[in-house]
């Protein structure tokens, strides 16, 4: 082992810092390094400590990705640099069966990945806006007139219910239903849709007439921030998404 | 490793079984084996191709799980066998860089493989 490349430091010296791109593997001749971290108080938070005889930054002959973690050496200390053409020299003289060994098992590593992360939870934002459904297009025209030409968008009926059903429930939205109909077959399936689903939207049925339906829409914006009125699936996705920010 | 146990499989002969449990790996010296692994719908599909100086069943050396797939000799072929004792063994007596990496890229598979 003695033609091979090597390096001292001293106590309290970095030998590699975390995010720091990897491409060689350390193994400890003499003394004591020390993996640390940053913990989120900022101060170095040690994992664990190396002696003579241990290796570490290995990950980096398998995959190139930055360094998880930090090194030190805790006293006057010699390293072996082992990068990819040394490790290579190191194998050429080794048995052939843990020659084969070793590269397959590097091989399962480059495929084998860890699960990933699962993803961020949506963040819970106050009611900013509501999907409008509204079952008859007549009511439609009806509450356009009735709302005007401000930041409202009202849903027509089933390309509503089909993006209720992809947004699982109704999470991303409230959702008010207006129907001209009590007992609506629409706004139970869609109430017992989000109520199935357990999510946190809020559900409410506002059964107007053709003559009211200006007082139930102006109930509607006074509950609601922002009252979206459109007729197509597409809108209804692009609401949705600007309410999950 | 000329003292190393070795199989001789005809064409078309089975060496080792999905499921069955797993003692050694495979180091192929001549021929060639496919790896194959049983689908839902039930037909076999072939993952993969094994030649000389190419490994296979290595995960019987580090954990102590069933096999996860069939291997089958594609033509005449001759294999090294690796018991774990013999692994063991070979593992004293290499350069103790290659044994440490060994050691560690085995303990990330284990626990990868949940094992």
């Amino acid at each position: 082992m003695d033609d091979l490349p090597s390096k001292s430091y001293a106590a309290g010296e970095t030998v590699m810092r975390e995010g720091d791109p990897g491409d060689c593997a350390y193994m400890v001749v003499k003394g004591t390094v020390e993996i640390f971290n940053t913990g989120p108080d900022g101060k170095p938070n040690v994992l664990a400590k190396l002696p003579a005889g241990s290796i570490f930054g290995e990950y980096a002959l398998i995959d190139r990705q930055p360094r998880s973690a930090s090194v030190r050496a805790i006293e006057p200390t010699l390293c072996l640099l082992l990068t990819e053409p040394v490790v290579n020299r190191i194998l050429g003289r080794a048995d052939p069966v843990i020659r084969a060994l070793l590269h397959a098992y590097m091989r399962r590593l480059r495929t084998v990945r860890p699960p990933a992360p699962p993803p961020a939870p949506v963040p819970q934002k106050p009611n900013k806006s509501v999907a409008v459904i509204a079952r008859e297009p007549e009511l439609l025209e009806l509450a356009k007139a009735a709302i005007g030409p401000m930041n409202c968008k009202l849903y027509l009926n089933n390309s509503g219910m089909a993006l209720l059903s992809e947004l699982e429930g109704g999470r991303a939205v409230d959702v008010v239903f207006i129907s001209f109909y009590t007992g609506d077959m629409q706004a139970l399936l869609v109430s017992r849709m989000i109520k199935r689903g357990e999510k946190t939207a809020r559900v409410k049925t506002v059964l107007l007439a053709p003559s009211s339906v200006k007082q139930g829409l102006d109930a509607v914006r006074a509950e609601f921030d922002n009252v979206v009125v459109d007729a197509t699936t597409e809108t209804l996705r692009q609401a949705a998404l600007a309410y999950m920010g | 490793m000329d003292d190393l146990p070795q199989k001789t499989f005809q064409s078309g002969s089975l060496i080792l079984a999905e499921g069955d449990p797993g003692d050694a790996a495979y180091l192929v010296v001549k021929g060639k084996v496919e790896i194959i692994r049983g689908t839902k719908a039930g037909p076999q599909a072939v993952v993969t191709e094994v030649g000389p100086g190419g490994i296979f069943g290595e995960f019987a050396l580090i954990d102590n799980k069933p096999r996860a797939a069939t291997a089958m000799a594609a033509e005449p072929t001759v294999c090294t066998i690796i018991s774990r004792e013999v692994f063991q063994k070979l593992m004293k007596q290499t350069n103790p860089v290659i044994r440490a990496l060994m050691l560690d890229y085995t303990k990330r598979l284990r626990m990868l493989r949940g094992d």
